[in-house]
């Protein structure tokens, strides 16, 4: 690694390129910023600070030892090595000059929202040789409200343990990469306070119509929609016109807030009075699908995007976007022309083939 | 000038698991600019009057009795503090502080033996300095002349000229026209002069009439001697 990389970095200084320094969510973050995009500043932790503290902490070394020559299918192997590489991530500490890096950039977080040691939201960042296995073993780690530089640092340790689960490890021995050669690098956010949250797709996910947005929505930070823990308002909303084309409103019972005496994130039951009240309100609806549209057009592609409105900041200014990344289901769906090949299909696909193709008239 | 004969020695210093709240009680009973945070004798930050009056007031905003409260009882030193915080050596002059101080734009230095925290450079030693500088506390007559060439000889001359009016000559620095750096070549400059004089205006007429141009005049009021403390 060249020593000119920075361990820490601000997500408006990540690019596109720099995917394996800070990974795919940080860079794509930066992107979303560069593109003026309304994201919730921060900064990542890069792969070389993941590099620099597990070598200061001398686990680099003992990898070898601890993972010796563990086979894929060895799961229970596996599983005790990684909980004991796992406990050493966790019980080690940072080199004074990382844990300073990390602590003035959070300092400087904390005076841009104008709260002193800021909730954060610190998420695992995987790197692009890691990816697949990241999002088969659904670990990317996501710790959210944290606050104070103590938690920081440690749960920044967690999301760099996540790279060593068993499932992990097992993807990594069968494609034949070496595990010293696969970082993983941290985004530490400024937390939303949500009022509402969830996720919007720049296509119907569940037909591919790109004609749509579709959006889903719950009280609370986004979690509980991304883990699919309840069942969400539901909106469609036309991508050219921005009219509201059809509107589920479910009946929502758990959501994730912040407790402010505890300064934690917990699941809190909604009341009865709002369970069946729509979340969002039509205005941010549409506001919503038009910064969907912007961030579609600047990819060039259909997204799949994390949302959240804050309570705390002024109306106008409150929508924010945590997360883009490329819609895959649908998007990369070759779309078969329906003529020519329709043979062997339905009867109506022959009869539109041949109407379509039209009839030679020899 | 060196800083080890200026700097505040022995300053209080707090270390880094302290309560936010805890320290701003030592800043504002004891008037200090600055608190070093020390672990197991090693510097790691610094926190400032300033960094806790932002955070109360970022707190006050909020009108949130939970966040008052989390101020009061959980926020620690090490989440403010300044890490790596810019530091003079004990043997640096005093120049290089005000020199940094006013690059950096900043107001507070730690001042260490090596990797000991050893004293404190704040606005309170810096007025210390610049009460020295111009005898603050003996009120001088002041005259400030130029703008004029500084050649050799031409301190000599004014000395001589307000020393022939009559007067006891406490201090005399030419200083520059141009800050901080003046083109090369660019020797103008202004000159400054504090004295004890029984007839001020004989010493100002004195200066006009050898042709010099006077920018700012004075007259002070000579007291008793004073029983002021005299550092370096």
């Amino acid at each position: 690694m060249s020593t000119t990389q920075p361990m820490v970095c601000w997500f408006e200084e990540c690019t596109r390129e720099m995917v394996p320094l800070v990974g795919g969510k940080c860079s794509s973050l930066g992107e979303l910023i560069n593109a003026g995009i309304r994201v919730p500043p921060g900064f990542a932790i890069t792969t070389r600070g993941y590099y620099d503290f597990m070598e200061q902490a001398g686990i680099m070394d003992d990898l070898a030892g601890l993972v010796g020559s563990l086979k894929a299918d060895d799961l229970k192997g596996l599983e005790t090595a990684s909980s004991e590489i796992r406990q050493r991530i966790e019980a080690a500490s940072f080199s004074l000059q990382l844990e300073d890096e990390i602590a003035e950039s959070y300092r400087r977080l904390s005076i841009r929202s104008f709260m002193p040691a800021t909730a954060v939201a610190v998420r695992s960042s995987a790197t692009a040789e890691d990816l697949p296995g990241a999002s088969f073993a659904g670990q990317q780690d996501t710790y959210l409200w944290i606050r104070g530089i103590d938690a920081v640092l440690e749960h920044a340790k967690r999301c760099m343990s996540s790279l060593y689960t068993a499932r992990a490890m097992a993807y990594r021995i069968r494609m034949g990469f070496d595990h010293r050669e696969v970082g993983i690098s941290v985004g530490v956010q400024k937390m939303a306070n949500s009022f509402t949250a969830g996720v919007m797709f720049t296509l119907n996910p569940s037909n591919g119509d790109r004609s749509s947005i579709v959006i889903d929505a719950n009280f609370g930070f986004g979690e509980s929609v991304v883990s699919g823990e309840v069942t969400p308002d539901q909106f469609r909303i036309n991508k050219v016109s921005l009219e509201i084309l059809q509107r589920t409103v479910s009946e929502k019972t758990v959501c994730y807030t912040v407790d402010t005496k505890t300064q934690t994130s917990v699941a809190s039951e909604i009341p009865e009075e709002r369970r069946n009240i729509q979340s969002v309100t039509d205005d941010e609806l549409i506001e919503l699908a038009r910064m969907g549209k912007q961030i579609e057009q600047h990819y060039g592609r259909p997204m799949d995007i994390e949302w959240a409105i804050d309570k705390d900041m002024p109306r106008s200014g409150n929508i924010f976007i945590l997360q883009a990344r490329p819609e895959t289901v649908w998007s990369e769906k070759r779309s078969e022309p329906v003529s020519a090949k329709a043979r062997g299909k339905t009867t109506m696909d022959f009869i539109l083939s041949s109407m379509m193709e039209g009839k030679k008239v020899s | 000038m060196i800083v080890s004969n200026w700097m505040q020695p022995d300053p209080i210093t707090i270390a880094s698991d302290l309560l936010l709240s805890e320290a701003k009680r030592i800043l504002t009973e004891n008037n200090l600019h600055a608190l070093p945070v020390v672990d197991a004798g090693v510097l790691r930050g610094l926190v400032t009057r300033n960094d806790c009056l932002r955070v109360a007031q970022f707190v006050a905003a909020t009108q949130n009795a939970d966040e008052f409260s989390f101020f009061a009882n959980r926020l620690r030193v090490r989440d403010v503090m300044v890490r790596r915080p810019a530091t003079v050596q004990m043997t640096d002059t005093m120049e290089h502080v005000l020199e940094k101080g006013r690059e950096l734009r900043i107001g507070q230095f730690p001042v260490m033996d090596g990797d000991d925290v050893v004293g404190i450079i704040s606005a309170n030693e810096i007025f210390n300095l610049a009460a020295h500088f111009l005898g603050a506390w003996e009120r001088r007559s002041g005259i400030t002349i130029g703008p004029l060439l500084h050649e050799p000889g031409i301190v000599g001359r004014i000395i001589d000229l307000v020393e022939e009016a009559g007067a006891d000559v406490h201090a005399i620095y030419p200083i520059g026209c141009v800050e901080p750096h003046p083109p090369p070549g660019q020797r103008e400059c202004k000159v400054i002069v504090r004295f004890h004089a029984p007839d001020f205006t004989a010493v100002s007429a004195a200066l006009e009439a050898a042709g010099f141009h006077i920018l700012e005049s004075v007259q002070g009021q000579p007291q008793h001697a004073t029983d002021q403390a005299v550092n370096g």
